[in-house]
């Protein structure tokens, strides 16, 4: 009997063995393998965003980005009243007297600044991005930290990102590497600043979404890479309903263009 | 004589292999059933994401150029080369009323700029009924885009140029990548930029979450000197399907009598001012040209721009937000708006 | 006195190739490119109508193309103009093909085309009479009726030669040199072409062909054959038509302004389009397209 029952369970594992063989790619989100911690983030990425970008305004609100936006034109943001008074007392100089020149280049908006990113690994958990315009860093934190995360706000905020793993072809459920990915950040904790340089506001309430993806142009294999952003900003403070934009970034070999400029109030 | 036991266990000992190799061979079949059907469930490349759906389009990126029209001469930041630029500014908004185009349809490239809600849908057929095209359709005016995902072969260089052109995709990951060939000539922007029919379109839709972001990219050997790269984001509607309609089109009298052709012979068009009148954007800039897109262009515009900014209104007066806005605050006080709709505007006289 | 204004004959002979392809254009329709101009084939129980007869020297390949789509002899041969890209192989082709009149009124195919070409033809040296049109028409239009379909040949009026075929039923129509997919059109000012002439063709098929309104969502329309290029329809025809009239009002409004004709050129009134459809090499030149527009506009003026 004892054989028996030795012979069929050494039957079945084979068969089992056998079976699942045949099982390929897996999904990994959320999943780690049986046992042990998940890879750090930068070990866990299928995709690379470091290196040198720089901004690609083609229309998409060009009179809004590359030049200062008239007074009082809010046109695209669905701006509450309050957030038009606000807007209608917009003065550059008095920004700059208070030494909040920045109040244009906080993270909901600075995506926006027509400019070049550098971005990189601070460490294994942290993704580091610089721009030259403004002369600001963000932080993405693929762990968060509690005591930094409610901590003084900042132009920057406090930003919390995950991989959106993706496999080729389809959904998977187990271990294994991903083929594909989009970074999500969500950044909270921003001291009140200016979605555009003319002064339509967001509020310290304000909470900033963002997608993050590679795509090549064109998709063939010697396309250029391009770095595209969805990002979305709720405030119940001034917007009656999120602001949702695109801005797209054109991926360079080297550092050239990196021109390094201070915040400015009027430009 | 065997005994009844003995010959029990006789009988059970030749069974015992039959026995066990058909349960190994039951419950390898079963885990084998079970973790193909898992395989079935992934490998159909089709469906690595659902795009199927309603889409709203929040128009709140270039709102005013999409929802109410470009300004006349509003090229800023598109890669046109001399031919481009010398047929955007000849063109005339008149052209829209010939009769012989009264009835013409949007092409593949307008979903990029126009304003309308998306819907989406699969087509599936076949005896597994696994989807060999996805549908797009706006809320009217476009031809259309159905992307097949069959891998079959694009028309011959020979055949027409349909109405809904040539489409084809494949999956990268949870991003659906669209290819399309065999477009009309058609606007690349409503104020007389012109795509050509060499164009080659690519549309990558990249679903998250709620939201469908679609990156839309225009190659065109014959007007442009780089890729023409828009992206928008869709949100998922959960309120209403979007009505894809289909009303039937007449051809009326628009204002432009048959056989007349109106367009500005060069240096002639009197419309070319717009972009300086009401945001002090120099001739140099609205033009276009690749080197409008990038940083930094910034550095030439500053000092006159800078220098100008101080004869803005303090107050905004005209084009300082547009209708969808304004509806949603209701009887909230809002600036005020200008007296009439921009020239340039679909339909709109211009100066000709 | 055209030899003066230092015009010469559009019609340059273009050379015919083994590489040809047949689209399908509608379900007895084709067309057959890359001898030549487009040639058309309508096929049916009648037998085979061609519209053009491609270069001499594609004649082989014509035939065994046109073997390929109907096994029936070739009845007609319509020639939609005098280039010698359409009427090179008339001779061979209506010879390989069977007239359908018992008794025959002829060996060969039947061979039609606008009084003119015959005497285009005639005055083309070396030119074989065998493939002089049997058939000719001098009114404004001769109909068919062949293969169960009505086919209209009407004239165009950009040159004297120059023909429209339309073919009803299919809903498909022959352009000849009115449409070209590939180049700005040929002007031949010594066959009776001027600018308005073809701008006036133009506007005569917008007429015949029909858009799709008002399902426009549904259907393509008429078909539209081109001298060159892909198969096309009245949306490729609106734009070409506007393109020629652009440029002859830029050059025309640049003649009252008493340019000569090389401060013209230097001007590049056809900027906007000549990196699609100009050309500064072969036999038709976007130089030689602006110089055709300036004499027909200049003889024009003083008619």
């Amino acid at each position: 009997m004892r054989t028996f029952l030795s012979n069929c369970a050494a039957r079945l594992a084979l068969a089992l063995l056998v079976s699942l063989g045949a099982a390929t790619l897996v999904h990994a989100q959320g999943r780690r393998g049986p046992g042990g911690p998940p890879p750090p983030a930068e070990a866990a990425a299928p995709v690379d965003f470091t290196g040198y970008w720089r901004s690609v305004v083609q229309d998409e609100d060009w009179v809004y980005r590359m030049v200062t936006p008239r007074p009082g034109d809010y046109a695209g943001v669905p701006l509450k009243p309050a957030g038009m008074q606000v807007m209608d007392a917009w003065d550059p100089a008095k920004d700059t007297a208070a030494g909040e020149q920045c109040k244009s280049y906080g993270a909901p908006a600075i995506m926006r600044v027509p400019e070049h990113l550098h971005i990189t690994w601070q460490d294994d958990q942290t993704l580091k991005m610089e721009t030259d315009a403004g002369e600001q860093t963000r932080l993405f934190h693929f762990v968060p930290s509690m005591a930094d995360e409610h901590g003084p706000r900042t132009w920057q905020g406090y930003s919390v990102a995950q991989w959106q793993l993706q496999s080729q072809g389809g959904r998977f459920f187990g271990g294994g590497k991903p083929a594909w990915a989009a970074l999500k950040v969500t950044t909270t904790d921003l001291k009140a600043g200016y979605l555009r340089k003319n002064g339509v506001p967001y509020s310290e309430n304000a909470r900033l979404v963002e997608y993050f993806d590679l795509v090549q142009i064109p998709p063939e294999n010697d396309g250029q890479w391009w770095m595209v952003l969805t990002s979305v900003v709720t405030d119940p403070v001034y917007l009656f309903t999120p602001f949702v934009t695109d801005d797209n970034f054109q991926k360079l070999s080297s550092a050239e263009g990196w021109e390094p400029s201070a915040c400015s109030a009027m430009w | 004589m065997a005994s009844n036991q003995s010959r029990f266990r006789a009988a059970h000992g030749a069974a015992r292999p039959m026995i066990v190799r058909t349960m190994t061979l039951a419950v390898a079949l079963t885990l084998c059933s079970a973790a193909l059907s898992v395989r079935a469930q992934v490998v159909t490349a089709q469906e690595a994401a659902d795009l199927s759906g309603s889409w709203d389009s929040p128009a709140t990126n270039d709102v005013l150029e999409r929802d109410e029209g470009p300004f006349t001469d509003d090229f800023v930041g598109m890669p046109l080369n001399a031919a481009g630029r010398a047929l955007a500014a000849s063109y005339s908004a008149d052209m829209l009323a010939e009769p012989e185009r009264v009835c013409q349809l949007y092409d593949q490239w307008h979903y990029s700029n126009s304003v309308f809600n998306l819907r989406i849908w699969p087509v599936t057929g076949g005896p597994t009924g696994t989807i060999q095209a996805w549908k797009l359709q706006p809320t009217e005016d476009n031809g259309g885009m159905t992307i097949w995902m069959d891998g079959r072969s694009p028309p011959s260089q020979y055949a027409d140029h349909l109405r809904g052109a040539f489409t084809t995709g494949h999956w990268k990951g949870d991003m659906l990548i669209a290819v399309t060939t065999g477009m009309k000539r058609a606007p690349a922007r409503d104020n007389g930029a012109f795509h050509s029919d060499e164009s080659i379109m690519t549309s990558t839709f990249i679903p998250h979450d709620d939201m469908l972001t679609i990156v839309y990219v225009l190659h065109d050997p014959v007007y442009m000197t780089a890729p023409y790269v828009y992206s928008r984001t869709y949100v998922r509607s959960v309120t209403r399907p979007i009505a894809t309609q289909y009303p039937p089109c007449i051809v009326n009298f628009e204002g432009t009598s048959e056989g007349t052709v109106p367009f500005f012979p060069p240096g002639k068009n009197p419309l070319m001012t717009q972009m300086m009148e009401f945001f002090h954007v120099p001739e140099y800039a609205s033009a276009g040209g690749a080197d409008t897109m990038y940083p930094e262009f910034r550095d030439r515009l500053k000092a006159q721009y800078l220098k100008l900014y101080p004869t803005f209104p303090k107050k905004c007066t005209q084009y300082c937000t547009n209708f969808r806005f304004q509806q949603a605050v209701g009887n909230l006080p809002q600036p005020v708006e200008g007296p009439a709709a921009k020239p340039g505007r679909r339909g709109a006289k211009s100066g000709s | 006195m055209l030899g003066m204004l230092g015009v010469v004959s559009a019609r340059a002979a273009e050379p015919g190739n083994g590489d040809l392809e047949i689209q399908k254009v509608r379900q007895n329709f084709y067309m057959i490119a890359g001898d030549g101009e487009n040639i058309g084939v309508q096929v049916g129980h009648d037998g085979v109508v061609l519209v053009n007869a491609g270069t001499v020297a594609g004649v082989p390949d014509l035939l065994a193309a046109v073997k390929s789509i109907s096994p029936l002899p070739i009845r007609y041969v319509i020639d939609s103009d005098a280039d010698p890209a359409v009427v090179g192989g008339n001779a061979a082709v209506a010879a390989a093909g069977k007239t359908l009149f018992n008794p025959p009124k002829g060996p060969g195919a039947e061979i039609f085309a606008r009084a003119n070409v015959i005497e285009r033809l005639a005055e083309t040296a070396g030119y074989p009479t065998n493939g002089w049109p049997t058939d000719t028409y001098i009114y404004d239009f001769r109909s068919f009726y062949i293969n169960d379909e009505p086919i209209v040949v009407t004239h165009a009026p950009a040159a004297d030669s120059d023909s429209f075929v339309l073919f009803r039923r299919s809903d498909v129509v022959m352009a000849g040199d009115v449409l070209d997919m590939t180049r700005f059109p040929v002007i031949d000012v010594a066959d009776g072409g001027s600018i308005d002439g073809e701008i006036a063709a133009l506007n005569d098929l917008l007429r015949i062909a029909i858009p799709p309104s008002p399902f426009i969502y549904e259907y393509n329309g008429t078909y539209v054959i081109p001298a060159h290029g892909r198969v096309s329809d009245q949306w490729e025809v609106v734009d070409y038509r506007d393109m020629v009239v652009i440029i002859r009002d830029t050059i025309a409004d640049m003649m009252r302004r008493h340019m000569t004709l090389e401060q013209i050129e230097a001007a590049d009134p056809t900027k906007a389009y000549e990196s699609r459809f100009g050309s500064t090499t072969g036999p038709w030149t976007t130089n030689r397209f602006v110089a055709a527009v300036y004499h027909s506009l200049q003889a024009a003026k003083k008619k």
